[in-house]
This record gives C-alpha cells, structure tokens and sequence, in this order.
C-alpha cells in the first residue's frame, strides 16, 4: 500500500486586522498577500463543502501531485482576477 | 473588555493555548487594546503547555509568527501548562496556577481555547495514544495492531516522513479522507485474494 504523506502547501494565521502569516507552496508570507491567500483557501472550503467534495477547482488545493498543483494555481489566479475585477 | 478599559487599574488577560485559535485571538485583541488609550494597562499573556506555539506547523511560520506577536507586545509562556484557575472572591479577577511555576498569576479575563482533542473511544487492548487523546497510527493511518481500523480526523496521529505528527487541521483531514477512499477498496481486496477472513473457532484451513 502506499503510505499517507502530504506536504503542507497552505497553513495562513491571522494576527489581527491587518496582519496575516502563512505558508503557500513552500514560501512563507506576510501583509496583503497572505491575506488574499487565506481568502483564497476559505472561500475554497467553503466552496469544496458546498460542492460536497465535486467541484475539482476548488477540492484541488487539498491534492498532493503536480494535476492538483496546476489547477490549484489556475484557481487561484482566476480568484485574484475576479477579486480585482 | 470594554469594561477593563474603562477602568483605572492595570489588567492581565490571559490566553490559555497557544494554538491557531489562541495565537489569532491575542492578535486580534491587542488590534484592539492599542486603539485605545489605556493600551498600557492591559497585557497580554499566550500560555502554551508544549515547547513552541503553532505546534505542529512549519518552523519557519512559527518563527514570523512570534516575530509578529512579539512586536504587538503579547508575551508568551511556553512549556507551561495551567493547572487550576482559581476565582478570587474579593475582586473580579481569577489566580492561574502553573505547572512550571509555584506562584501564581493573575487574571482579569482568561480565554481557554487548549483543547482540540482527540474523540474519547475505548479499544480494547489498548492503544498508543498522544497526551491530547489522539490514536497514534502507522502511515498508512491504521492502528499498527488492529490493521482493519483505520482513523482520521481530530482522532488520528500521523507522523510525517520526519517522524514529527501532523497537526490536527482541516487540510490533513480532508486529504486523509481522500487518501483512504483509494486505500480502503485495494486493502479489502486484497484481503478477499488472500482469503483473510474470520474462521469458526473448530474451522481449520
């Protein structure tokens, strides 16, 4: 069988109003970017239970290959636009 | 805390866990305290019973992350877990006993946010649990001497390739989840190919 493993590709903590901290893809943030990111992974789960675990977008964030690695930076890119927008 | 604010007197709020909720809150209450001010009159104190806060989470994130809370002037305690709090009859306030410390502190408000644990379950033979109640499994999330009980969630205690646990979060869950929904049907497969099945006790192969 193959073992569990998973790398932590987002760990985000708010410290207050305007400071987040977090972790995405390996590289540890701070200021507006964490905090779109934890925008981002919320409205993913959000999205993910809504969906009951169907809508691939968003559950993508959850995988551990390089598929879910791609979909997940699609998504999170067509968030950032549509935040912008 | 408006009420602390308004008075006169110097004030501890004390945080009990210094997990993500814990560490959150004291971020957003000193947010706060400083737009007030009396800011000066209240500290406030993270209390965490392991040796770091975050527990569990990546190195490098607890480390901006006491950086942050540092400049906020929130103090915090680790290795130190709270015992007893005790109300103080004659004020408003409660005495927070220690386990690392024969004194005790004070507090005018105390948040107890320790305590994600584990699910209470009793197997029996036992198994090897984590001091916050959580079954510790192989890597293949199964309890090593019952290999037909598998667990995830709050319950479950990974380790990582570096033998350090997984921290108790919503992401691991999930991907658990989806980890067992392709183990499971391969397990008990191969369990029918091999015949693995409960015999009467006179039955012999």
């Amino acid at each position: 069988m193959k073992k569990f493993e998973y790398n932590i590709k987002t760990q985000l903590i708010s410290l207050g109003d305007d400071d987040y901290v977090g972790l995405f893809n390996n590289h540890v943030l701070s200021g507006n970017f964490a905090k779109l990111v934890e925008e981002f992974s919320m409205n993913a789960y959000i999205k993910m239970l809504e969906s009951g675990g169907r809508d691939f977008m968003n559950t993508s964030l959850y995988g551990d290959d390089i598929f879910s690695h791609l979909v997940s930076g699609i998504t999170f890119v067509r968030f950032t636009f549509t935040k912008w927008l | 805390m408006r009420a602390l604010l308004k008075s006169n007197k110097k004030h501890d709020i004390i945080i009990v866990g210094g997990g993500a909720t814990g560490v959150s809150l004291g971020g957003a209450l000193s947010d706060f305290v400083k737009g007030s001010k009396k800011s000066d009159m209240l500290t406030i104190t993270i209390i965490e019973a392991l040796p770091t806060i975050l527990s569990g989470w990546d190195e490098r994130l607890v480390e901006k992350v006491n950086e942050v809370l540092l400049k906020k002037e929130i103090r915090i305690r680790t290795s130190s877990a709270v015992i007893m709090v005790e109300n103080d009859s004659g004020t408003s306030c409660s005495n927070i006993y220690l386990s690392d410390s024969e004194s005790q502190i004070p507090s005018s408000l105390t948040v107890w946010t320790a305590g994600v644990k584990g699910y209470e379950i009793t197997i029996s033979p036992e198994v090897e649990k984590t001091k916050d109640g959580r079954i510790i499994l192989n890597e293949f999330c199964q309890i090593g001497s019952y290999p037909n009980i598998f667990c995830i969630g709050d319950i479950a205690a990974v380790k990582d390739e570096n033998g350090k646990l997984y921290p108790p979060l919503v992401q691991i869950a999930v991907r658990e989840a989806k980890y067992l929904s392709k183990i499971i049907p391969k397990h008990v497969i191969i369990t029918d190919h091999a015949n693995l099945r409960s015999l009467p006790p006179n039955e012999k192969i």
